[in-house]
């Protein structure tokens, strides 16, 4: 009992001299000298492994990371953001942003120097020689992978941290969570005889994905089995022959959106029948049962990945994710942490 | 040495006709053969028996071969194994024509400029023209084909105006390709990571895109083109020993020389809209045809052509099969097969095969 009380009391009086140090600091504004910026900083520790110590709570943010600034946004911190690159087009509101570059690999380190920002967060595409060049100049860089869902969670809590939105993160983080536990714990007790057989293709005529990427990792985590999971070649494009021969149950091809603007269902259903009108794949299980799924690779990347993920589990196992409707799930999360109304199509049919 | 070996020249020229015509139908049997053991390869395991029972059952009322089997064998191999074929021949024309023409042992599609005239069409049309992938096809292959016209044309219209020296047609192709690769460059830029994927992959070249309803249409397309431009062989023989012998024995050099050109553009444009740039295969095909059976224009097209053919079919069989079923591009294995075969005929051949 006594020992809580000295506690109170002690942090009493921390309060207290806070309270003193924050009338002394009202104080000297009031007379006129700029603020005195506190000198708190926080430190991180980026993909890289390095620690970086930056402004607590950071004011400026140059994002050069399209992943990047959709979290910034998603953290109702837009209005932070001072600088993007040229490929961070989501929220559209973020358009009106200067640009300092096209990507993480082609940064304006002049204009970068010149804004001046608390902090600089890229990808990793960011070369080594740059992110000296700009460490040089007095500014702090995160260098981050937004591929694996583990890790876009830290880093949506890292920039939480530093943005002072700890809140919103933590809503964000048990946002997405909510539906990626559903996702586990449904397909964790499919056998692997049920689970289905999947091509999945991006972008270019039978370029698929093998593991290590994102795209096998989704398939995986949807219970699906990707049927190119053992190539050696990265995304590898693959013989029309051996697809009709694996005779895949589901066929899923990624359409590549790089601009801003979103597709129709007329887009859609064109890469669709480009897909069914190709010469024998009407043989294969996929298209004989009519479970070729196209989609719009925007929500395969950044905070929307989970929706992508929800359609993928949905079109593996229709019947065990029969209540779950993902369309609804990427309208709550623009509507709750973008403020927006859902608008284009994402997927046929 | 016996007289009637050196005097009779009659028979010298009717054995060394023989000799090269035997040799271009040993190349026809050898681009056939390969073309009956490519349709047997492939990422999917059809036997040997299932090929063949595929196509023939096309063909006569044989046993039953499963759908599967006439899936691969007749809609994805022999349109590709044809493509290969076509392409190889018209690529290897066209080469043998231009070098001809030009009198210039450098001269290829790619180095006139047309490669890089029919990419750049390609590279608009994929960055600018259409934002979604596939259903630009068409929209690739016409811009495709209209620039690698475009570009000749541009080529010797700059020629004309220096009064059609051979060496201002050969630099104002090699400036044009340069140009047009500085528009690819630019517009690999500013595209977007996909788009710049597809300008990659069409730049490397490939034969994936191979159809009936694309073969349908260029086997007679490069057939009929190629047999006019070898009703010019004789005017190209001519012209190998000069442009003024030419003219002396009464050919008119600049008409000749407008017509094959054109006629090798639209041969080579009209293929290469549909593959991509597919190099190395225009330059070298007439080479080692000249190193085996010297440089008459009535041989050297067809077994160019064939030689083309040959080195395109083995090449694309291999991409497909080597870590099959991922393929490698064509242009990377074509390569690493023809350039060791041209270099050792290069050094092991004591003939001057040119002038």
């Amino acid at each position: 009992m006594i020992k809580v009380v000295i506690y109170v009391n002690k942090n009493q009086g921390i309060i207290g001299v806070l309270v003193c140090l924050c009338l002394l600091s009202l104080a000297l504004t009031g007379s006129g000298g700029e603020a005195t910026p506190s000198s708190d900083t926080v430190t991180i520790v980026d993909y890289t492994g390095q620690s970086v110590e930056v402004p607590y709570p950071v004011d400026r943010v140059v994002s050069l990371s399209s992943s990047a600034s959709e979290i910034i946004c998603a953290l109702g911190a837009s209005d932070k953001i001072i600088g993007r690159g040229s490929s961070s087009i989501f929220p559209p509101y973020i358009e009106d942003v200067p640009i300092v570059g096209k990507s993480s690999y082609t940064p304006s380190i002049e204009l970068i120097i010149e804004l001046d920002p608390d902090v600089l967060i890229a990808d990793t595409m960011l070369t080594g020689d740059n992110r000296e060049m700009i460490e040089a100049a007095g500014i702090p860089v995160i260098e981050e992978s937004f591929v694996d869902p583990p890790r876009v969670t830290s880093v949506m809590s890292n920039l939480g941290l530093i943005l002072d939105k700890e809140e919103r993160a933590r809503e964000l983080i048990s946002f997405i969570d909510q539906y990626q536990s559903i996702i586990e714990e449904r397909t964790a007790d499919s056998r692997s005889e049920d689970k289905p057989a999947v091509f999945l293709e991006r972008g270019q005529p039978y370029r698929t994905a093998s593991a290590s990427t994102s795209s096998h990792n989704c398939i995986t985590t949807a219970g699906g089995i990707n049927i190119a999971s053992g190539e050696s070649v990265k995304y590898p494009t693959v013989s029309p022959e051996w697809v009709v021969e694996m005779n895949p149950e589901i066929i899923v091809r990624s359409v590549w959106a790089t601009t801003g603007e979103t597709f129709t269902r007329e887009d859609l259903k064109e890469e669709s029948d480009e897909l069914l009108s190709r010469p024998g794949l009407s043989e294969v299980k996929a298209v004989k049962d009519g479970r070729v799924y196209v989609h719009s690779s925007k929500i395969n990347s950044g905070v929307r990945s989970i929706v992508g993920e929800l359609y993928f589990a949905k079109w593996f196992h229709p019947a065990v994710f029969e209540d779950i409707d993902p369309e609804a799930v990427h309208r709550d999360l623009v509507q709750e942490f973008y403020g927006l109304e859902l608008e284009g199509v994402y997927v046929y049919p | 040495m016996s007289d009637d070996e050196v005097f009779d020249a009659e028979e010298v020229y009717a054995r060394a006709s023989w000799k090269k015509t035997l040799f271009t139908l040993v190349l026809l049997g050898s681009v056939l053969a390969v073309a009956v053991f490519a349709t047997t390869m492939g990422a999917a395991s059809l036997g040997m028996g299932e090929s063949f029972g595929a196509v023939l059952a096309e063909f006569l009322p044989v046993e039953e071969v499963s759908t599967f089997a006439q899936v691969v064998v007749l809609q994805l191999r022999l349109p590709r194994i044809l493509m290969a074929i076509i392409t190889g021949i018209s690529l290897g024309v066209a080469g043998a024509v231009m070098q001809g023409v030009l009198r210039n042992p450098l001269v290829s599609p790619y180095t006139l400029g047309l490669s890089s005239g029919a990419a750049c069409g390609a590279a608009i049309a994929i960055v600018l023209g259409v934002g979604v992938f596939g259903t630009g096809r068409y929209i690739i292959v016409i811009n495709a084909f209209f620039f690698s016209l475009l570009t000749m044309a541009i080529v010797y219209g700059i020629s004309r105006m220096r009064g059609t020296s051979v060496e201002t047609l050969i630099l104002a192709g090699v400036a044009m390709g340069y140009l047009f690769s500085a528009v690819i460059s630019l517009l690999k830029y500013v595209s977007g990571h996909e788009e710049l994927r597809e300008i990659v992959f069409w730049l490397m070249g490939g034969l994936y895109t191979a159809r009936w309803e694309n073969v349908i249409i260029l086997i007679p397309a490069v057939l009929f083109f190629t047999m006019l431009l070898m009703r010019y062989s004789w005017d190209l023989n001519a012209m190998s020993a000069g442009e003024e012998v030419a003219s002396s024995l009464g050919i008119n050099v600049n008409r000749v020389r407008i017509i094959c050109l054109s006629l090798s553009a639209v041969l080579t444009a009209s293929v290469i809209a549909f593959t991509g740039i597919i190099g190395f295969i225009g330059l070298v095909s007439p080479h080692v045809c000249r190193l085996l059976i010297g440089s008459d224009h009535r041989y050297l097209i067809p077994c160019s052509g064939l030689i083309g053919a040959l080195v395109l079919l083995v090449s694309d069989t291999a991409c497909r099969t080597m870590i099959s079923p991922t393929e490698i591009p064509v242009g990377i294995v074509t390569s690493f097969i023809g350039v060791p075969f041209f270099l050792y005929l290069l050094v092991s051949r004591k003939r001057r095969w040119w002038q």
